[in-house]
């Protein structure tokens, strides 16, 4: 860090580092979602591109342009013609890392910066998520910020700034953001969008969603990661009714749960309960089952059929965030005649020593409601954990008898198992549990970690849900800083479509959009008062003596160059008369201004009196100079 | 404009000396703001322009001893600091001074002395005092070297090396006189014999006075960061080798201070440093092409550096 210590900065040295960040930064954006191979190859790259820098070692041309041929080519290797928005990126990504790594003139570093705005608006095509609005400004700043240091190193080719410099820069740098803001703002509210997104090709991101087979363990996965699935607009409803329903499943063989595409209705249904009507934000999940509150009634969604029971699904995978409504029941009554044979159904390998112990679970139960109980009470006993989960290939029996240890769906899956072994009708449904309020929008935010299975049994004509892991599982809780961010950026960001902005432009008086008055009349208060502030400094600056005599004179037509002294500029002037007012008042405020003293009132007074004459006399000049014409 | 001046004594001295030195106003006022200044005086000039005149005419005005050595390659340093000499008498070595004891010296042609006379005058003026043979002797106050160069003649010279050019505050060349001025020269001939006839105007006590006011002269840390950074725009030009030294920069405030003084103001305004820039900086940055004008390549820097306020 010999560089760091002394006072001016090694111009290459701070275009590096700025030049690193905002790769990184771009690169952060898109990490998520290309292969490991390229992440790797990339990292690579960076830290040969900091050997070369600092160590002085020089790569051929040659090798560079080979490198780069190679990393255009090799991501489309083994590519699809659905998959092409991926292999894209990762080349991109990997061509700015090689041209990280070559000699740096400010022409290549425009073209890195180029290449990250690529990348950087490539990475829109996979996330919506506010922490872009983060990245953005920090990749504004930090661009603007080397583009200052290149013209600087080209103007001049000096090698070292000093703190002076930097301060400086810093200080165009606000001012220059601080014009962006309005600007932005007024072309985000009133350039024209489309109503349809541009790029509605499919690729395949991490898939958050449930298919129609579920593998013991696949949840778990899952529940690692904590990317935002779903927002649901609805009011706040207790945390033990939040389950959403995905899919069902009634076929189990030992290791994993499938589904029978071909369950139909029953004659006679019905369902009872609290109603409700919200609306869900569905985050891209590339499967085809929609999650809805338990108990879902109806979908206001088109292209949408339904399956037994209750699974809605769409015609293509869901690649786009979507938007429906819907109604469900809370706290339901959900009754059936009779059901399929299907949810009595074993896995061929089941072994004698489980239905030993389930008998003997079930022993004192005098009916199927005790049994079930009874079930739940021995499942107490069993570790919830999301590590070291069974996953040989009698799993179940694995975890029954050795491991008892697993995550929700070891516990569905055995009392599932149990249930259909005494003879109760039972399946295993697939969704998320639970939630977090987001007050400030009214919403419920679920993260994938939140994914869950439970039981559905059939007792009495009634199908009931029993959840065997509820209450093992700790929720984790959005901090107020998430809430505020994630409501302001879905509700006016995201939400702000074609629609909206119609709206605002034909309605402007009242708010296009729903939201809180007192969160946009603090944003404004903010705002206003940054400008306010801004306005009063240049004005405070303008309004110096000094200022306002050199703006009159360039009002009489003398402009006083940088390099004058005032006396200088003074005695230039040819009109006599005009040329003895300036001298008094220059007189006066170099008095003060050379001998370091502060302007008090008298002073300021004084120099006033003189500015208003000078203004008097310039503007009788100006109106005899009419009159002569 | 280095003319403009408004002080009353000083003007007074000028109005007086202008009476037998015609056409020679401005070099008259940069030998005074190098005497206020404390600082010597190097006239590069063709022959036959008044040098001498203008030492013997200041030293008389200002009522100040005057000595004169006239350079040659074979003089010795004891030509100029003086050497003891035994007393026959007294049977005592005795100290007899030198020319360079008294308070306005003129060194004509110092570029024909050789390097070894030439540094032990250049010692004396930076030191203000003479060692011979392990005795000190203080050089008078106020102390003032006005030395000449012939910029023609080349033949059998020591030109003085940048680096001890540095050690005189100001380099002026008086120039010919305007035709108006020359024709009264010749119309009156040489007016030598009324220059020793010239009555002092001011005595020593108030030139010591003069420029010990000068120093206490207000100088803005506006004004001495806009001098530092011309004295780093010259050592960073291309088109120069040897920049401006410390004392270079010293130099131009001491002599900025004498400006001010001079115009009649207790503060210094950047117009006074841009005034005397001309003749306090050339003589002592080295430029890589020579074709080019020293004073002009300064002019050029200094235009580009923005002035305060």
């Amino acid at each position: 860090m010999r560089w760091l210590s002394t006072d001016s900065l090694k111009v290459d040295h701070l275009l590096f580092f700025t030049s690193f960040l905002i790769l990184i930064i771009t690169f952060l954006g898109i990490v998520s979602n290309i292969s490991i191979i390229f992440m790797v190859i990339f990292l690579a790259l960076i830290f040969l591109a900091f050997l070369v820098h600092f160590r002085g070692m020089k790569l051929n041309k040659w090798i560079i342009n080979l490198l780069s041929i190679i990393f255009v080519i090799l991501p489309f290797v083994n590519f699809s013609l659905e998959d092409i928005v991926i292999p894209s990126v990762e080349a991109l990504a990997l061509i700015s890392a090689v041209r990280f790594l070559s000699q740096k003139t400010p022409r290549e570093y425009f073209q890195i910066y180029l290449l990250a705005l690529l990348l950087f608006s490539a990475s829109t095509l996979f996330s919506f998520s506010w922490t872009f609005l983060l990245r953005f400004f920090l990749v504004f700043a930090l661009s603007l910020f080397s583009v200052f240091l290149i013209t600087y190193l080209k103007d001049t080719s000096q090698q070292y700034v000093d703190k002076f410099f930097l301060k400086s820069v810093f200080k165009y740098m606000l001012l220059i953001i601080a014009f962006c803001i309005p600007m932005s703002v007024i072309f985000f509210l009133f350039l024209p969008r489309t109503p349809y997104p541009l790029f509605s090709f499919g690729f395949t991101g991490s898939k958050t969603g449930f298919s129609s087979l579920v593998n013991l363990g696949d949840v778990s996965s899952i529940q690692e990661d904590r990317s935002v699935v779903m927002r649901v607009y609805i009011e706040s409803i207790p945390q033990e009714a939040l389950y959403w329903r995905i899919i069902s499943f009634d076929n189990f063989n030992g290791k994993n749960w499938t589904r029978k595409e071909k369950i139909s209705f029953p004659e006679y249904l019905t369902i009872s309960g609290k109603r409700k009507t919200y609306s869900v934000l569905l985050e891209p999940s590339y499967e085809n089952y929609l999650p809805l509150l338990d108990f879902p009634s109806k979908i206001y969604l088109q292209n949408v059929t339904l399956e037994y029971p209750a699974v809605y699904k769409t015609a293509t995978p869901i690649s786009q965030p979507l938007k429906y409504m819907a109604d469900s029941y809370i706290e339901y009554e959900y009754y059936e005649s009779a059901v399929s044979e299907n949810y009595l159904q074993l896995p061929p390998n089941i072994s004698d020593k489980t239905k030993k112990l389930v008998a003997e679970v079930t022993s004192k139960a005098k009916d199927d409601e005790e049994i079930i109980n009874s079930i739940m009470e021995f499942l107490k006993n069993y570790e919830y954990s999301l590590k070291e989960l069974p996953r040989g290939n009698n799993p179940i029996e694995d975890f029954i008898f050795n491991t008892k240890r697993g995550n929700c769906e070891y516990f569905a899956s055995t009392m599932a198992l149990m249930l259909r072994i005494k003879g109760i009708p039972a399946r295993v449904v697939g969704g998320f549990k639970g939630g977090s309020y987001n007050p400030l929008g009214g919403y419920y935010v679920i993260r994938a970690s939140d994914a869950h299975l439970w039981v559905e049994a059939w007792l009495n004509g009634f199908w009931k849900r029993y959840d065997p892991s509820s209450g093992r599982i700790v929720r984790y809780k959005e901090s107020f800083v998430f809430n505020f961010l994630d409501y302001f950026w879905n509700k006016f960001i995201i939400a702000y479509d074609f629609k909206t902005q119609l709206h605002l432009i034909s309605n402007l008086k009242s708010p296009p959009i729903p939201f809180k008055r007192k969160i946009l009349f603090y944003v404004l208060l903010c705002f206003i008062g940054i400008i306010s502030t801004i306005t009063f400094v240049i004005y405070q600056k303008n309004r110096t003596p000094l200022k306002k005599f050199l703006k009159l004179m360039e009002k009489a037509g003398y402009k006083r160059q940088q390099n004058k002294g005032l006396m200088e500029f003074v005695s230039e002037i040819s009109d006599e008369n005009l040329k003895n007012l300036a001298m008094n008042f220059i007189e006066i405020y170099m008095k003060i201004y050379f001998k370091d003293k502060d302007f008090d009132k008298i002073h300021i007074e004084k120099l006033n009196f003189l500015l208003r004459e000078l203004n008097a006399h310039i503007k009788s000049r100006r109106s005899k100079n009419k009159g002569d014409n | 404009m280095i003319e403009n001046v408004k002080n009353q004594k000083i003007l007074n001295i000028i109005n007086h000396l202008k009476t037998c030195l015609q056409g020679k106003e401005k070099a008259i006022i940069l030998s005074l703001i190098a005497i206020f200044s404390k600082g010597h005086l190097l006239i590069e000039d063709l022959p036959g322009l008044g040098k001498t005149s203008l030492a013997i005419g200041l030293s008389k005005a200002l009522n100040l001893t005057f000595g004169r050595i006239q350079c040659t390659n074979d003089l010795l340093p004891s030509d100029i600091t003086g050497l003891n000499v035994f007393n026959k008498n007294t049977g005592e070595f005795e100290f007899k001074p030198g020319p360079i004891f008294n308070n306005i010296v003129l060194v004509d042609e110092i570029n024909r002395a050789t390097p070894k006379t030439q540094s032990s005058l250049l010692e004396a003026m930076a030191e203000e005092q003479v060692t011979i043979d392990g005795v000190t002797h203080k050089l008078p106050k106020p102390f003032f070297v006005i030395a000449t160069q012939n910029p023609i003649e080349f033949y059998g010279t020591f030109p003085l090396p940048e680096g001890q050019l540095d050690r005189f505050m100001l380099k002026i060349n008086i120039g010919y006189p305007t035709q108006k001025a020359e024709s009264e020269i010749l119309m009156r001939g040489s007016s030598r014999e009324d220059l020793y006839k010239l009555k002092p105007i001011m005595d020593k006590e108030e030139i010591l006075m003069i420029q010990s006011q000068i120093r206490n002269i207000y100088i803005s840390e506006k004004i001495i960061n806009w001098i530092i950074s011309f004295i780093d725009a010259t050592r960073k030009d291309p088109k120069i080798i040897l920049g401006l030294s410390t004392r270079a920069g010293l130099a131009i405030s001491y002599t900025a201070k004498t400006n001010a003084f001079f115009k009649g103001r207790d503060y210094v305004i950047p117009e006074d440093v841009k005034e005397i820039l001309p003749f306090v900086t050339p003589h002592r940055i080295i430029l890589k092409n020579d074709a080019l004008s020293k004073e002009e390549v300064i002019l050029s820097i200094i235009e580009k550096i923005p002035v305060p306020p």
